[in-house]
């Protein structure tokens, strides 16, 4: 290849990349992805898919990448393409903004009269120099205090204000790409998930992607998990974990965490997600037991693997086992579904002198069942704390910062685009025959209405 | 509950206010005019009051949080902040055409919110992912935004309409016409100014969104499709930025644009937690 055509090559990827017309083509194309990616729910089980769609279209969405449309590669491609036209466009643009900012016309010639959208002549029947100042402190009241250029017999006033609000858009867009390179950043952190039962420590996080296990080199104590109530109903008010860091044996930070309050160490953020019944159905019970024959109602708290005797009676009750989501297996053994609380069930022994006398279970949310058979007492579960185990979402996003740079420069950018102006006015006075001609311009790249009726103003001050 | 109430008298004075606009349309009374103007404003101070009542309901009922926590609250917040957007464009270019597509937008809206039975209007308890004050910045914004794209959208259908009537009339006929529209080159200024203020106020919307997101979720985005359409709605507004400043569109073009971006907006607002499930989920109850 020649270097003509090399050169005429990349002259061809250049023009191609500077249109704006490519710009509104990568804006409707990246809106009709996001559609799609909206349309189809990301990133879920291949059996849900199966559920939605047909064998074939299943295949052919999983090929496009559709299941996790925003990281697929010609996503990523799409965004690549978009940063470039940005930039190009950005560089292709500054000399014309830079002459115009920093090269103006500062004198009226009527090269620059003929392209002006305010123009006002007016003679002046005297021009002495305390005229010039009384000019000069006009045109500075309303912008800026003016330049003077004299030429023979030629006066030429000139004043600009807001000349760097020409680099709004700049602004904008580097807030932009800034953004950009922030979630590009945030590459190099992680995300990912860590359970700990209350009063344990643990420094294992597994990986929301790819599911592996990471080890901080710290150690990460939850010492009280907590959820609370709104009165008198089942939604959760409030839940909180006070945790502590541990690093080299040594306790570092202690703080407790809610919903909307994470922890920060070194980084890394611990956010509270998720809660539920450790594993292990550890936990103590609040029991109520009413005897049949009428000797009345008992309470008493037992721990689950302890017992706790009625007192007055020869009996005394054992608490076996605790299911936080109850439900019962195939083979007839029970079994917990999840670790959330939606069907506690308590099971117990009650026992006589020392020797089993009945086992059952007990429900917190069914208060009336009580069994079959004939059995000195009714059991309700009143309440059941169970350990507790913390689901905390942990997050290390080295780029977080950089995206809240790129954002502020994008929001101070746009309000400056849009709502600043770059204005200019001139003012040339001519001596012709004793008589002095005065041209009056202005020009200015936003908000026109407003600049033109305070152009109308000067223009009655000065004449004046 | 007195917040209730007020919200009902609200609804029945914009809807007096709707019929009240259409009539001026053909009457043209200047001091008919005042009167329906004195009657937004009206209409706004008793809405306003409604909302701060409301607001000191839910502290007298033990949760305490800004009237935006569901979709019956989000419909009367964001008919406020229209009404409020409304009046300033009304002042700020003297005229009260865009009342009559303002007024049926919210009117409906508010009676929508009262009268479906699918929408709870009880105050109730802030779930712990709503408690933070990052609630009031960002659904505040979203909404700013959405009302001044709602103007734009008036006064694109205005545009559109007025272009209709235009076309085949001499320039003599279309100045006695109806000098209660703004002017074409005015309108076609408001739908600019509105998109303009309306996509600042959205980027700060989404911004304040993903600070918040970062904070509750522990990821500033997560294509949730609330966030990705109000990022669809953006680039939209963004493309009729760049038509209208780079490639000089105007008038026709840009006010249909404008429409496609109000259509983004409501399958935002609404769409989106009627007909997709995500992260933004409880808005829809």
């Amino acid at each position: 290849m020649s270097a003509e055509n090399k050169k005429s090559a990349f002259a061809r990827i250049w023009n191609f990349l500077i249109s704006i017309k490519l710009t509104i083509a990568l804006l409707i194309l990246l809106s009709a992805v996001c559609v799609i990616g909206t349309l189809i729910p990301q990133n879920e089980a291949p059996m849900r898919y199966l559920q939605l769609y047909s064998k074939s279209t299943y295949n052919l969405f999983s090929a496009l990448g559709f299941f996790d449309l925003f990281h697929t590669w010609w996503f990523i491609a799409l965004i690549s393409l978009f940063t470039l036209n940005l930039i190009a466009c950005s560089i292709n643009r500054l000399p014309r903004i830079w002459r115009l900012m920093f090269h103006g016309a500062t004198i009226l010639d009527d090269g620059l009269l003929q392209g002006l959208a305010l123009v006002k002549k007016f003679n002046l029947k005297k021009f002495t120099p305390q005229h010039e100042e009384q000019i000069i402190t006009a045109i500075g009241n309303y912008l800026k205090k003016p330049s003077l250029i004299k030429n023979a017999g030629e006066w030429h006033f000139f004043s600009e204000s807001g000349r760097y609000t020409r680099l709004g858009f700049y602004l904008t867009h580097l807030g932009l790409v800034i953004i950009i390179v922030g979630a590009i950043a945030g590459l190099l952190g992680f995300q990912g998930y860590m359970q700990i039962v209350e009063g344990q420590t643990s420094n294992v996080i597994q990986m929301k992607k790819s599911n592996a296990i990471k080890k901080l080199d710290f150690g990460v104590r939850c010492d009280k998990f907590e959820v609370s109530y709104y009165e008198g109903s089942q939604r959760p008010k409030d839940y909180k974990s006070v945790l502590t860091i541990i690093e080299d044996n040594k306790e570092v930070l202690q703080k407790t965490i809610e919903v909307n309050d994470p922890l920060i160490y070194r980084g890394i953020f611990f956010y509270q997600s998720t809660y539920g019944a450790a594993p292990d159905g550890s936990g103590s019970a609040r029991i109520r037991l009413t005897q049949k024959d009428g000797g009345g109602k008992h309470e008493l708290e037992v721990k689950v693997g302890s017992t706790a005797s009625i007192p007055g009676t020869p009996f005394a009750i054992r608490a076996n086992e605790f299911l936080a989501d109850f439900s019962l297996g195939a083979d007839g053994k029970a079994f917990s579904r999840s670790e959330q609380l939606n069907n506690p069930a308590l099971n117990l022994t009650v026992l006589k002198d020392g020797t089993e006398n009945f086992t059952t279970w007990v429900f917190a949310r069914y208060p009336d069942f009580h069994g079959k058979g004939d059995r000195p007492f009714d059991i309700q579960l009143l309440n059941f704390e169970p350990t507790y185990f913390t689901g905390l979402q942990v997050t290390r996003d080295p780029g977080v910062w950089i995206v809240w740079l790129g954002c502020a420069l994008l929001v101070v950018g746009t309000f400056v685009a849009f709502f600043t102006s770059h204005r200019r006015i001139w003012l040339r006075i001519e001596e012709k025959e004793g008589e002095f001609k005065a041209v009056l311009g202005g020009s200015t790249n936003k908000n026109h209405a407003a600049f033109a009726r305070e152009f109308e103003t000067l223009f009655k001050n000065l004449k004046s | 509950m007195i917040s209730s109430k007020l919200l009902g008298i609200t609804t029945i004075t914009y809807l007096v206010c709707m019929v009240s606009y259409f009539t001026y349309l053909f009457f043209r009374n200047p001091k008919f005019g005042k009167i329906i103007t004195g009657i937004t404003i009206a209409g706004l101070l008793v809405h306003t009051a409604a909302l701060g009542m409301r607001w000191y309901e839910s502290y007298q009922l033990g949760y305490g949080h800004i009237p935006l926590s569901n979709l019956y609250e989000s419909l009367m917040s964001l008919s406020w902040t229209t009404v409020l957007v409304y009046l300033i464009i009304e002042f700020r270019y003297r005229s009260k055409a865009l009342g009559i597509f303002i007024f049926p937008l919210v009117s409906i809206a508010m009676a929508y919110a009262s009268l479906s039975p699918n929408i709870q209007d009880e105050i109730e308890p802030l779930i712990p992912a709503l408690q933070s004050n990052w609630l009031t910045y960002h659904v505040m914004t979203c909404f700013l935004s959405y009302s001044a794209f709602a103007i734009s959208f008036g006064s694109s259908i205005t545009y559109l309409i007025k272009l209709r009537k235009a076309a085949p009339k001499s320039a003599a006929a279309q100045k006695t016409g109806d000098e209660l529209l703004p002017s074409m080159e005015a309108l076609d200024e408001i739908i600019y100014k509105t998109v303009a203020i309306g996509f600042l106020l959205l980027s700060i919307g989404i911004i304040t969104g993903a600070v918040w997101a970062n904070y509750a979720w522990g990821s500033y985005w997560s294509w949730d499709p609330k966030e990705t359409w109000s990022l669809i709605t953006w680039f939209v507004y963004a493309a009729f930025i760049h038509a209208r400043l780079t490639r000089g569109w105007r008038g026709r073009k840009t006010a249909v644009l404008s429409i496609i971006g109000f259509a983004a907006v409501l399958f935002t607002f609404l769409g989106v937690n009627f007909l997709l499930s995500g992260l933004h989920s409880y808005g829809s109850g």
